[in-house]
């Protein structure tokens, strides 16, 4: 009986000690398309991601504001989104941005 | 005498069978909940999301804070990473697909070089692996 529980708390031990409890998720991401490269088949929103909130054709709209902003763009035929990076962004902010456009239906790509 | 020594003995029993029962729980729970994974680069801090689709975790390439990357607990280059990641594909049988991994305070253009550098070494598909938030 006790060889048993000895064991157990090996296995225990060992469980406890090598399992990690993250779960990863996953992005595709482009290379960046050259600055005045191909010709756009539809029309682009330009879209930059600053340290908190958005520069959505030029004028400033919040994260909250996010959605209904891309919504209208969206309801006037704009299917694409031209995400511009600089080097203030960091790659968190890059991801959260590029995700946050896909969730919408957008088709994005990344230029700088 | 003799009767005082016998009741200990039956209570002993009990005591580890109930012991044996939650430890035998506590087993089974981390065998279910855990997934024992190496950790791609310990010193990588994960970008963390919330939206972003669930994948499982696999061969990563991490790229820290200065831009340098780690592949299987080694420094490595992008293209060592791909004659490697190339060779893999080619035993499996399978599309090579880069798995990054980069810490979220890397600047996202340097990142983007990555990615370039990547792609046009011939890389095929590529994803950005992020830490998904606890629901």
């Amino acid at each position: 009986m006790t060889s048993l529980i000895d064991v157990v708390f090996l296995l225990l031990l060992f469980f406890m000690l090598t399992s990690t409890f993250s779960r990863f998720a996953q992005t595709e991401i482009t290379p960046p398309v050259q600055r005045g490269g191909t010709a756009s088949q539809s029309p682009a929103v330009l879209a930059k991601p600053l340290s908190d909130g958005w520069l959505i054709n030029g004028v400033a709209v919040s994260n909250e504001a996010l959605t209904e902003t891309m919504k209208t763009y969206k309801d006037k035929g704009a299917e694409r989104v031209l995400l511009g990076v600089d080097s203030a962004l960091d790659s968190q902010r890059l991801v959260e941005a590029l995700e946050s456009l896909r969730v919408m239906g957008l088709k994005v790509s990344i230029s700088r | 005498m003799l009767r005082m020594e016998r009741p200990s003995k039956p209570r002993q029993m009990e005591n580890t069978i109930t012991l044996i029962n939650i430890v035998f729980l506590m087993l089974i729970f981390f065998l279910i909940a855990g997934t024992i994974a190496p950790t791609a680069a310990p010193e990588v801090e994960a970008i963390k999301t919330s939206e972003a689709e669930e994948a499982q975790q696999e061969k990563m390439l991490g790229i820290r804070v200065d831009g340098t990357m780690i592949y299987e607990g080694r420094e490595t280059t992008a293209e060592a990473y791909l004659a490697a990641l190339n060779a893999e594909a080619t035993d499996a049988g399978e599309e090579p697909v880069i798995r990054l991994l980069p810490d979220r305070a890397l600047p996202a253009t340097e990142l983007l070089d990555i990615v370039s550098t990547l792609h046009e070494a011939g890389g095929g598909k590529i994803v950005v692996f992020s830490e998904r938030a606890q629901p």
